[in-house]
């Protein structure tokens, strides 16, 4: 079945921003619940910075007229090849399940403004709940490949959820895990490995948040309780992933409280200074 | 064969009969990266409010079937930072503007528009008396024939550019209002506004707005949108911009047909950031496929 809205080329169009359409590589089951999709995505592969994503549309999904975003897991310039980890949460993304490698789907991206970590960056703590991962993937990359010493708190449900440790251990990253059930790790929550680590090294120089809602809520409270933080002195993000209609910031669908005003996730954001959220 | 594809609303004249339908494409910027603003026949703002609005809190967005729900709430930044920065930006664009504009109640729309002309670079005003997405104004303007009226009364004695009402499909009789508004020198319609509607999660038993009710559109509304632009074709002589779920040219020509001068393409505008121009390449398909010399030949041409 064709999607709603499918057809062709158009004239005048820039090249400034496209609809990249990407093909699957690959598709494949990584932890419970949790799936990687590897994409051709040549134009977009070497332009991707760590926190921006991309507004997907789903190829067969009739019927289903809004894009999915998802954030770029990792991106290969070389191969020409972007990465997503997705989580199964709706009628999206248990479609995806059903992707194989030669379908071609439509992509705009990479959008979105990522982390900015301050260039002088030597202790990162990185703090993920579930799928956040997905979020935090490519900084804790790069922030290992300027020599940063990364820390990644990393918070799942149960042990068969969490996907995306290897890859970050083995660029050195050094992993904490919590799981609600105690079957890998800390039993609890993913902020109290955050806290004690805070309390336990305090030459961690920048913080990087991304998971649920409420634990964003928690992780970003217990950052702000540091003096440090507060003042600005170390630096906190937080990725803020509200449902998206036009993913280019025209709609007003996406938008985030702040001290300076709404602003809008998939433009302004998704990832925002810790200290200007306002939380509700 | 060249065909023509001028299309006139009022004293506004189009070079082609697709507008982007407001609150789906801001004032053109963010879509200005994927094609030139140019190819459109006018570019319709956000609706803009005399004080900034904040919008809605909450969900703002769900989908439905072939649809989606709205409940943006009219956020904008109020008239005077929209006249100093969207509108500054657009009026250097060279493409027709349409300003749609919202207020709470009759002396604000007037106010707005007073302001508006201060600029002088709206091409026309497009009326939006059916948001259902706030609650003092908005919808309730458009459900009462003598409110719209006195809207229109009022703005029609601030400007002489055009002047198009925008409607609510939320009324048993859509002509009644459209007649009362036209009475009163609206140069144009629109028709329609979002349906409105609602959407629950029976996970968690609540309902997905804080508002509890949203805007229906998308291709799901566009059945409902031809019948109302029909109806009201088949009763007043007055220029029609049709919208509502239009996605391609066939969906544009389709309500063209109904009788329409006009069209506006909204939800599509985040199915493909491209719509809007596919869908004017397609209605100039069709008609040199058609051998139809005029697009507005095919203006309520329904056989
Ligand atoms: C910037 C950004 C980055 C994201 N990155 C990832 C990622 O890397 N991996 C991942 O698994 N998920 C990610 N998400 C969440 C992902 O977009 C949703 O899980 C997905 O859209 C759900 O779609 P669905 O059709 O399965 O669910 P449905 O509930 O059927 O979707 C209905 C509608 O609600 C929207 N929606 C539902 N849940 C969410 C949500 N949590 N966030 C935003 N929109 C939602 C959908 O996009 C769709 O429009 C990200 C979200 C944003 C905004
Ligand atoms: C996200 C969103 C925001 C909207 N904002 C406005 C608005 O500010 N003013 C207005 O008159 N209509 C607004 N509308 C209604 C559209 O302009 C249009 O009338 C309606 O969506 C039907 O067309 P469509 O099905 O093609 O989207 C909005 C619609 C959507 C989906
Ligand atoms: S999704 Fe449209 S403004 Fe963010």
């Amino acid at each position: 079945m064709s999607n709603i809205g499918d057809s062709g080329a158009c004239s005048g169009a820039k090249a400034n921003r496209e609809c990249e359409a990407l093909d699957v590589l690959s598709n494949e089951r990584r932890a419970d619940g949790i799936w990687l999709l590897r994409l051709a995505a040549p134009g977009m592969a070497g332009k991707v910075e760590p926190g921006q994503f991309a507004h997907f549309r789903l190829p067969r999904f009739g019927g289903h007229i809004l894009r999915r975003p998802f954030s770029i897991y990792d991106a290969n310039a070389e191969e020409g090849t972007i990465e997503l980890l997705y989580q199964l949460a709706g009628k999206g993304t248990e479609h995806m399940t059903s992707l194989v490698p030669g379908e071609r789907f439509d992509c705009i991206g990479p959008v979105g403004t990522g982390w900015a970590p301050p260039a002088q960056a030597r202790n990162a703590l990185l703090v993920c709940g579930g799928v956040g991962i997905a979020a935090v993937n490519m900084l804790a990359l790069a922030l290992r490949r300027s020599g940063a010493a990364v820390t990644c708190a990393f918070g799942a449900g149960n042990a068969g959820k969490l996907a995306g440790i290897e890859r970050l251990e083995s660029a050195g990253v050094k992993m904490l895990i919590a799981t609600d059930d105690g079957s890998a790790g800390h039993r609890g929550f993913v902020t109290d490995l955050m806290r004690d680590a805070l309390a336990g090294d305090p030459s961690i120089d920048y913080i990087a948040i991304c998971g649920p809602r409420p634990m964003e809520a928690i992780a970003c409270r217990i950052a702000l309780e540091s003096e440090r933080v507060a003042s600005g002195e170390v630096r906190c993000e937080v990725s803020m992933e509200n449902r998206m209609a036009c993913g280019i910031g025209a709609c007003l669908s996406c938008v985030v409280d702040t001290v300076d005003g709404l602003r809008r996730s998939c433009a302004d954001g998704p990832v925002f200074d810790a200290r200007k959220v306002v939380w509700r | 064969m060249s065909v023509d594809l001028t299309t006139r609303i009022g004293k506004l004249t189009m070079k082609n009969p697709v507008t982007t339908a407001s609150g789906t494409f801001a004032s053109g910027m963010q879509y200005a990266e994927f094609f030139e603003l140019d190819r459109l026949g006018a570019v319709t703002t956000k609706g803009v409010s005399l004080e900034p609005w904040r919008g809605n809190e909450g969900v703002r967005i769900a989908e439905s079937p072939s649809g989606m729900l709205n409940s943006i709430g009219l956020q904008n930044p109020g008239v005077e930072a929209f006249c100093a920065g969207d509108l500054a930006w657009l009026s250097q664009q060279d493409v027709p503007i349409i300003v749609n504009v919202s207020g709470h109640s009759v002396a604000e729309f007037a106010a707005i528009i007073e302001r508006l002309e201060e600029e002088g670079s709206a091409d026309a005003y497009e009326l939006n008396v059916s948001c259902p997405n706030v609650d003092s104004g908005g919808m309730t303007f458009g459900t009462d024939p003598e409110a719209a009226a006195r809207i229109m009364a009022a703005c029609r004695k601030v400007t002489e550019r055009t002047i198009i009402v925008k409607l609510t499909p939320n009324v048993t009789d859509i002509v009644s209002i459209a007649r009362a508004v036209v009475d009163e020198g609206a140069d144009a319609l629109s028709l329609i506004n979002t349906l409105l509607a609602m959407a629950i999660d029976a996970r968690t038993r609540k309902a997905v707005f804080n508002r509890k009710v949203a805007g229906l559109s998308g291709p799901a509304i566009k059945p409902v949108a031809l019948r109302m632009v029909y109806e009201v074709h088949k009763a007043i002589d007055v220029p029609l911009i049709g919208m509502g779920g239009i996605v391609c040219a066939e969906d544009a020509i389709e309500f063209i047909l109904a009788g329409a001068s006009a069209v506006a393409v909204g939800s599509a505008n985040f199915i493909d950031p491209l719509a809007s121009v596919k869908v004017i390449d397609g209605i100039e398909r069709y008609l040199e496929d058609n051998s139809i010399g005029s697009v507005s030949e095919l203006v309520g041409a329904l056989e």
